[in-house]
């Protein structure tokens, strides 16, 4: 995963890169917010490790600015401050701070945020591809729903394109999961194909009986 | 690295950052020797010029440094000139710059002695 530092203090900013380099990240760093504004957006790291005052561009205003971005992959902010007062902690969680390091920065409490973050990125991850599943889920059964015009005669069905076809082409073009087996209701049996039969029995017989006439009239 | 009595520098904190690299902790002692020497000279150009910010934002800096090499009593200096020009918007005795300063060279002291210990 990668690490974006930033801090205009470069001894902070050193040791901080050593830690999260010893924890196993990929580290970027940046002495200043407009800085590492320009690193975010070349390489998206997954965590910002900020400090709050800065030159060029505060660490406020870099977190509001990488938040109204609204990437999709979620970017885990850590803000590294001596700043402790009750409104400094709300003004940093509303531009979208996750969590607060005070300095100088402890090793351990670094490594322990940094799992936290890394839960928290493994969980988005987890949700925005089941969110992206049930979207796809929701896209086939939308296609099926609606208005659809139907002939009262043929029963064909009028598709997007303002053409006629059959209703078994219509819905296995849009309903990939469907397939049709050719059947007859009984209904449809008695009005149609016991009919048929009984015109093919009755020609069978006729041409049977003129078959047994032409005979008759042979010998004779 | 032993902790001495009236020691100006955490030396616990030095092994936390250094990990063990010794080159590492060499380089940032160096690094905060020069910067702190340049933060001071800053910090005293702006405080005759009254521009109280600079004064601030040096201080600040000044601290942040020094909490990171465990130079704490320095940081506290610093963090105080900050939190009086800059919260408190009021002015600063030049006595508390000569404070920094020599609490400074206190520190630089034992850092350069702590950098002999490593290089032996």
């Amino acid at each position: 995963m990668k690490v974006l530092i930033a801090d205009d203090e470069k001894i902070a900013r050193l040791t901080m890169q050593k830690m999260l380099e010893s924890f196993g990240y990929e580290v970027f760093a940046a002495g200043d917010g407009a800085e590492a504004l320009t690193i975010f957006l070349e390489h998206h790291p997954n965590f910002v490790v900020t400090d709050w005052m800065m030159p060029r561009m505060d660490g406020i205003t870099l977190v509001k600015t990488i938040r109204a971005f609204a990437e999709s992959d979620y970017t885990y902010i850590v803000m590294i401050s001596a700043r402790e007062d009750k409104s400094d902690i709300m003004e940093g969680m509303q531009a979208g701070v996750d969590e607060f390091l005070s300095k100088p920065v402890d090793r351990d409490q670094l490594r322990a945020r940094m799992r936290v973050g890394r839960r928290i990125i493994t969980l988005q991850e987890t949700l925005r591809h089941r969110i992206r599943e049930l979207e796809e889920a929701n896209r086939h059964v939308k296609k099926l729903q609606g208005l659809l015009p139907i002939c009262a005669y043929c029963k064909n069905v009028r598709n997007e394109s303002d053409l006629w076809q059959k209703v078994e082409n219509y819905i296995s073009e849009h309903e990939s999961d469907v397939e049709f087996s050719h059947s007859i209701c009984p209904d449809c049996y008695e009005k149609h194909v016991k009919p048929m039969e009984e015109k093919m029995r009755r020609k069978k017989e006729e041409a049977e009986a003129r078959k047994v006439l032409e005979l008759s009239q042979s010998r004779s | 690295m032993a902790d001495i009595e009236g020691s100006r520098v955490d030396r616990s904190r030095l092994e936390e950052i250094g990990m063990g690299d010794t080159e590492f902790t060499r380089d940032i002692i160096q690094m905060m020797i020069e910067d702190g020497r340049e933060r001071i000279r800053l910090i005293r150009e702006a405080y005759k010029e009254q521009t109280w910010e600079t004064v601030g934002r040096e201080a600040h800096s000044l601290k942040g440094a020094a909490l990171n090499v465990g130079a704490n009593s320095l940081a506290e200096l610093c963090a105080s000139i900050d939190n009086t020009v800059r919260k408190l918007k009021t002015t600063i005795e030049e006595s508390m710059l000569d404070e920094v300063e020599s609490e400074f060279e206190l520190v630089k002291n034992e850092l350069t002695a702590i950098v002999s210990e490593l290089n032996s």
